[in-house]
């Protein structure tokens, strides 16, 4: 319980800093030309180097913007790992090994891996929500509802505008959606994304043990499964 | 007698006591009745507090879907050859933009660097949409135009490479939660205020699809006829035992029927729940039309163990599992891997054509081979008796007309649906642009291009948009 709340109240913190570190990195990429760093080397470029290494694993120390020993030992294992040469100086071929493309040209650069991991890892947080005692099939199918939903011309047509509808998603509503969802509701989220639905079409479900309103038993219901009721 | 004494005692304990009694509940239901104001307070700040984390990462998502989407459009129109195609592509560019750049604005940071973003966002947008209106007005294209739209796509991409980056640290708890608190405090200096209109969010920017990786074709099945549904209608019974058979076929196992319901979805079926040979729960479920006996659904929620066997033998087992079921002339045509276990997407074939809009799904169990699920739906909806044309153009001419830029891997017929859900004959074509993917197709009666696809390679195999 405790941890359920620390979370709510972090999240805000955390979008905050995410997005606005994030916009710090890209503004920077934009902005900044990559020059040639050595040992001696100082400055933004250098802490961009040291936490792009520290995030992979190579280099232990702080991201200080000071090109020391450490940074030169950590460039040089970055560069023989990608077969590089390893002289410790980060120059073009580096600094693409390391996601900063020096060439600023007219040509066309290949994607940096655009994914659906963010909206899987979404969709499961409020399966876990909304399903963690739901066998495999209802967790599915609570996944199946939410991405009907975002087919359905009578919602939202994103995922996140689906699932963050003000009141659609109880566990939304109270947060419990914050929590780190299990491994079942992550498999569960990515069977619904490829396509399983086990409500076949189905936009509305509910739980007849819990109160609801008496609208939602208007619905042509499809099937139950588990728990819950799940209707057109 | 001792009764009697009871009572008095009790009494003059009390009339002892009384005193401080009174105060004492005045007291208690004064702290109680402050408790229960503070804890309403309280529930009311958690409540409002979850509210605005709920909008806050609303915008966040939706914004990192919007860049993507800028990202993937950029790079299809940079791959498009026809003025046509790349005035759409541009336009929803610019749809994209301006819904980036609404989500943006809803997330509660303000400063020079979220400018920067904003302009970005503001500038392909505008530039794009130029470039649509002169492709309107029948003018061609520039190479530095060409050039200027390389850069755009490139800056697209490292913003939503950072924003995935974002995500991912957050997902995977890589920065704690402590170290966040503290460095966000740092970094801010105090909270932030978020007053923030509750419900400002533009209907339009709603307007844009997501991504659901499901096949390039996967349709969106609702509110229609199923076409390929034949057949007279089956008992309960006689589905229970064809949904026995669907799984058993091929395998020495006997499964024992637990339960059979009715499921009145978009093709009302009978939903099989199957135990598998000394198990007493079922772990499989089978949903078996109504009309025709055909099976639909098919999902087997064991755990699987590690993966041993490779994606091929994989793709052969579940053709294997297809055909042994009478379900012949499916082509496999993709493969994504995760979790232990792999999907086959197949494809009905007509005289070599790939008819897209007849897809079946298989999973496939990575650690014994066993098949743990089936998707017909989309097949049932769409499979009909169809009469191809002769195509008005050769493969050649039809190649003559893709972008040259592209290498071409493959060319092949095939049928693909058009939103509306028409079918077209195209010539489709795979090719890559340095070390992207594309597949574009070529109208094969009047030579429109008719869709561009983008094909980014997941961990989990390949992804269309």
């Amino acid at each position: 319980m405790r941890e359920v709340k620390g979370g709510k109240f972090l999240v805000i913190p955390l979008l905050i800093l995410a997005v606005f570190s994030g916009i710090l990195i890209y503004s920077r990429t934009i902005a900044a030309q990559t020059p040639k760093l050595y040992w001696g080397s100082s400055g933004a470029d250098v802490s961009k180097v040291q936490t792009k290494l520290r995030d992979w694993g190579y280099y232990k120390g702080p991201v200080d913007g000071v090109y020391g020993a450490g940074t030169a030992d950590a460039v040089k294992r970055f560069q023989a790992k990608n077969g590089l040469t390893a002289d410790g100086v980060v120059g073009p071929a580096t600094w693409e090994a390391l996601g900063f493309p020096t060439a600023r040209s007219g040509e066309y650069q290949p994607s940096r891996g655009i994914s659906a991991r963010d909206d899987i890892y979404l969709l499961a947080r409020v399966v876990n929500g909304e399903a963690a005692n739901e066998p495999h099939l209802g967790k599915v199918a609570v996944a199946a509802v939410i991405l009907n939903r975002v087919e359905s011309d009578k919602f939202p047509n994103t995922l996140a505008g689906v699932i963050y509808q003000p009141h659609a998603f109880e566990s939304i509503t109270n947060g419990i959606a914050n929590r780190q969802p299990s491994e079942e509701s992550v498999k569960a989220a990515q069977d619904a994304m490829n396509g399983w639905d086990p409500t076949q079409g189905a936009l509305f479900f509910w739980n007849p043990s819990k109160p609801v309103s008496s609208w939602i038993w208007s619905r042509p219901i499809i099937t139950t499964i588990g728990d819950h009721v799940f209707a057109k | 007698m001792r009764r009697k004494r009871l009572e008095i005692s009790r009494k003059g304990i009390f009339i002892l006591k009384r005193w401080w009694i009174i105060p004492a509940l005045a007291a208690i239901l004064a702290v109680g009745g402050l408790a229960y104001w503070g804890y309403g307070l309280s529930r009311d700040r958690e409540q409002i507090v979850t509210y605005m984390n709920n909008n806050n990462q609303r915008a966040f998502y939706q914004l990192v879907d919007h860049v993507e989407n800028m990202e993937v459009m950029l790079s299809k129109g940079l791959v498009s050859n026809s003025s046509l195609q790349r005035m759409m592509i541009f336009s929803d560019v610019w749809q994209e933009s301006y819904a980036a750049r609404e989500t943006l604005a809803q997330i509660p940071v303000t400063g020079p660097s979220l400018t920067r973003t904003s302009t970005f966002l503001t500038q392909a947008g505008d530039y794009v949409w130029s470039l649509a209106k002169k492709f309107v007005r029948g003018e061609d294209v520039k190479p530095e135009e060409i050039a200027k739209l390389n850069e755009l796509h490139t800056e697209a991409g490292f913003l939503a490479a950072e924003l995935e980056n974002i995500e991912k640290s957050a997902a995977d708890r890589r920065l704690t939660w402590g170290e966040i608190k503290t460095k966000s405090e740092e970094d801010m200096g105090h909270e932030v205020n978020v007053p923030r209109g509750l419900e400002n969010i533009n209907r339009k920017m709603e307007d844009f699809p997501t991504l659901i990786y499901d096949g390039p074709f996967s349709d969106h099945i609702i509110n229609r006829e199923p076409r390929g549904l034949t057949g007279s209608p089956v008992s309960k019974d006689r589905a229970a035992a064809l949904a026995r058979r669907f799984v058993e076929t091929g395998t020495s196992k006997q499964y024992r029927v637990v339960k059979t319901e009715e499921v009145n979805g978009i093709i009302p079926a009978f939903r099989v729940y199957l135990a598998p040979p000394q198990q007493a729960e079922a772990t499989v479920t089978v949903d078996i039309s109504q009309k025709g006996g055909h099976p639909l659904f098919l999902l087997n929620a064991r755990v699987v163990n590690k993966a041993a066997i490779s994606s091929d033998k994989a793709v052969s087992l579940a053709r294997s599992f297809l055909e042994k079921r009478n379900m012949s002339d499916m082509k496999p045509t993709y493969f994504i891997e995760q979790q232990n276990t792999g999907i086959v997407i197949f494809e009905y074939e007509q005289d070599g054509v790939l008819i897209y809009p007849d897809l079946m799904k298989v999973k496939v169990a990575l650690d014994n081979g066993e098949i743990l699920g089936f998707e017909g739906t989309g097949f049932l909806m769409n499979h009909h008796d169809r009469k191809l044309p002769q195509p008005r153009l050769s493969e050649s001419e039809a190649l003559r007309l893709v972008n040259p830029n592209l290498k071409i891997t493959s060319k092949r017929l095939a049928v693909i649906p058009r939103e509306n859900l028409e079918e077209v004959l195209v010539y489709e074509f795979k090719g890559t642009l340095r070390q992207d993917s594309f597949i574009v197709y070529i109208n094969a009666m009047t030579g429109d291009e008719e869709q561009i696809l983008k094909v980014i390679e997941t961990n989990s195999g390949p992804l269309m948009m």
